[in-house]
């Protein structure tokens, strides 16, 4: 099953690489295009849940619930299914796309690894790896240059004589800035989901930071293209929360808009 | 919510994990390994290490490096000189061409001397150079041939080939010239003296192994991914014949008199006439051949990637064949009365196998 997965985003890359005429990158950036497009129901699912349980947080029926029942947990669990069918929340409903991002991540770089082949053993696979409709004697060898960038490796840009990790860093500023613009903003000091938003905020831009600084450089173009996608999306929708990006701007309630 | 954050976090590290378990593939890649021998002692290149093996019973007599090098990476042949010494490149993040002097091994790390030679080359090594006297022609992967003083490792000269495809294959000469294939699909043909390149042969599909010369210098013989193996007039670089065979070809062809025999990943072994590239006979053993065919004694030899060894005779008789626990990709070296195939390492039990001309195991070798 896996290795059919890895299969179907080895074909559409070299599929999409061999139409526009041998540019890997823009392959990586057109094939994230359609993974956002493909997940685009997912991640506005994700955002409407996040939502909802964010306006939930503030809710006063909710907040009671949580002092009543303090101390009875499996009543308290009951009360907040109750309070999730009648607003018709679900509280996984913003777990779900997060979860499908990791075997697509994981996958992808799989993916790129095995296309862009950088050992006998890695075109041997690669070539088992192409379905009948492939043009293998036009695909290889794969052009894995984009750019200054070799695909297929870390990216480092020497500057007086320093490797700077310049894509590495452009990784962890535009997952800050997309987890930044969808937090969602708390009057609540006892804001639980506000608070692991926060925390997600630091987190996922670090960890992101190291994948790109770590591993083939034709995945900083996928984290790069999907977190701008992802900007766009969230401002199509309305949900940017533009003040996230100055000091202190979670603090209050961005402006009303469309839900 | 803690629930909810620990899961997240989970999945997180779960990512990391999964990502880094890949990580040896990113950086450098992963290969069979390179196998060579003298009449005393087989060399097992097989990734983090160089393997040291006595013939006579199989017995580790040294690895390189002395402990395990993440920048360090080996899946070339190594190229034995007479005078014991080891040419061989990094696969690794090094870049290095490094001399390994095989009749100096430290007794306390039980370590050869080891000089890098030269790092000056933009990618990896997974080719093997070829040593003339006292340069070093070393074809790399960033689509350049470096050619290399071996003493004093100093850049003689380089050519960037073509468009700078990738270079996996060792170059072949007639003194002349050196023959060097392409994954660009070409064949180039290179003037030592001028340092330029005299013709170049497009043979519609990469090529990933050494052209073969035929005895009198005059034709050269190549298999290529579009699934055909060519005769290529080395004068000029037209195409004499080509045969089509099943699937791609990979291992170079092995020339013997008035026959060429050449294997491909469908598991077919052809035996071409050399003057036409009519097929005389084929047969298919068991699986993919990635390994050249060796003719040994009046034995052609081929191994498969299920593990099998087959001996044919020169009419394409099937003689003794043995299974190996492994895929075996490499192609298999003689050494003296002894047959050696390396399998691959990951999810082999042994590291290489020596067998006698009968197909009986003589020892298997595995390092300590």
């Amino acid at each position: 099953m896996w290795e059919f997965f890895i299969s179907l985003f080895v074909n559409t890359l070299l599929w999409i690489y061999d139409n526009i005429g041998h540019n890997f990158g823009l392959a990586i950036i057109l094939f994230t295009i359609l993974i956002r497009v493909i997940t685009w129901p997912l991640n506005a699912s994700q955002m409407k849940g996040a939502q909802g349980m964010q306006e939930l947080q503030n809710d006063k029926e909710w907040q009671e619930i949580q002092k009543k029942y303090a101390k009875d947990r499996e009543k308290l669990a009951q009360e907040q299914m109750r309070i999730y069918k009648e607003k018709g929340i679900n509280p996984f409903g913003s777990c779900l796309p997060t979860l499908i991002q990791f075997p697509i991540i994981i996958g992808l770089y799989q993916s790129i690894t095995r296309a862009l082949a950088s050992t006998p053993l890695g075109l041997l696979q690669m070539g088992r790896s192409l379905f009948p409709f492939q043009s293998v004697e036009s695909i290889i060898p794969i052009n894995s240059q984009f750019l200054w960038m070799d695909l297929g490796r870390p990216e480092s840009v020497t500057v007086l004589g320093f490797a700077i990790p310049t894509l590495a860093i452009i990784v962890g500023v535009t997952t800050y800035i997309q987890s930044k613009l969808t937090m969602p903003a708390s009057t609540n000091p006892n804001d639980q989901t506000a608070a692991m938003s926060s925390s997600m905020a630091i987190t996922m831009p670090l960890m992101l930071f190291w994948f790109a600084l770590t591993f083939a450089s034709g995945l900083s173009v996928y984290f790069i293209t999907s977190n701008l996608l992802g900007i766009v999306q969230y401002a199509m929708m309305g949900k940017a929360n533009w003040r996230n990006l100055l000091p202190g701007g979670n603090k209050q309630n961005p402006p009303a808009r469309k839900k | 919510m803690n629930a909810k954050r620990f899961t997240l976090l989970f999945l997180a590290l779960a990512g990391i994990l999964l990502l880094s378990a890949c990580t040896t593939s990113s950086a450098t890649g992963s290969n069979w390994p390179g196998l060579a021998a003298d009449a005393q002692t087989a060399y097992l290149s097989d990734g983090a290490m160089i393997y040291a093996v006595r013939l006579r019973d199989g017995a580790e007599l040294w690895r390189y490096p002395e402990k395990a090098d993440s920048k360090k990476s080996f899946y070339a042949t190594p190229v034995l000189l007479a005078d014991g010494r080891m040419v061989i490149g990094s696969a690794g993040t090094d870049h290095c061409l490094y001399v390994i002097d095989t009749t100096q091994v430290a007794a306390d790390t039980n370590t050869p001397d080891s000089t890098c030679i030269f790092a000056g080359s933009k990618d990896r090594w997974i080719a093997s150079p070829l040593v003339v006297e006292n340069t070093v022609y070393a074809p790399n992967n960033d689509g350049t041939l470096y050619v290399v003083d071996l003493t004093s490792g100093e850049l003689l000269w380089s050519l960037e080939i073509g468009q700078g495809g990738h270079l996996w294959s060792t170059p072949t000469t007639d003194g002349a010239m050196l023959y060097l294939s392409s994954l660009d699909h070409n064949v180039y043909a290179i003037n030592i003296e001028s340092r330029k390149v005299a013709w170049t042969a497009d043979l519609s599909g990469s090529v990933v192994s050494t052209p073969a010369l035929s005895a009198d210098g005059k034709t050269l013989y190549v298999g290529s991914l579009a699934s055909k193996v060519f005769a290529l007039n080395a004068a000029d670089g037209s195409i004499l014949w080509e045969a089509k065979t099943q699937k791609w070809v990979w291992g170079a062809p092995l020339v013997d008199g008035d026959a060429v025999y050449a294997a491909d990943l469908d598991g077919q072994l052809y035996a071409l006439d050399a003057a036409t590239g009519k097929i005389a006979w084929n047969s298919k053993p068991a699986d993919a051949i990635t390994g050249s065919p060796l003719l040994m004694g009046d034995q052609i030899i081929v191994t498969t990637e299920s593990g099998g060894v087959y001996t044919y005779d020169r009419q394409g008789k099937r003689g003794w064949d043995a299974a190996i626990q492994g895929k075996l990709y490499t192609t298999p070296v003689q050494a003296g009365d002894l047959l050696l195939v390396a399998p691959l390492s990951n999810g082999a039990e042994f590291y290489m196998t020596a067998l006698d001309l009968d197909g009986t195991v003589r020892w298997p070798f595995k390092p300590e």
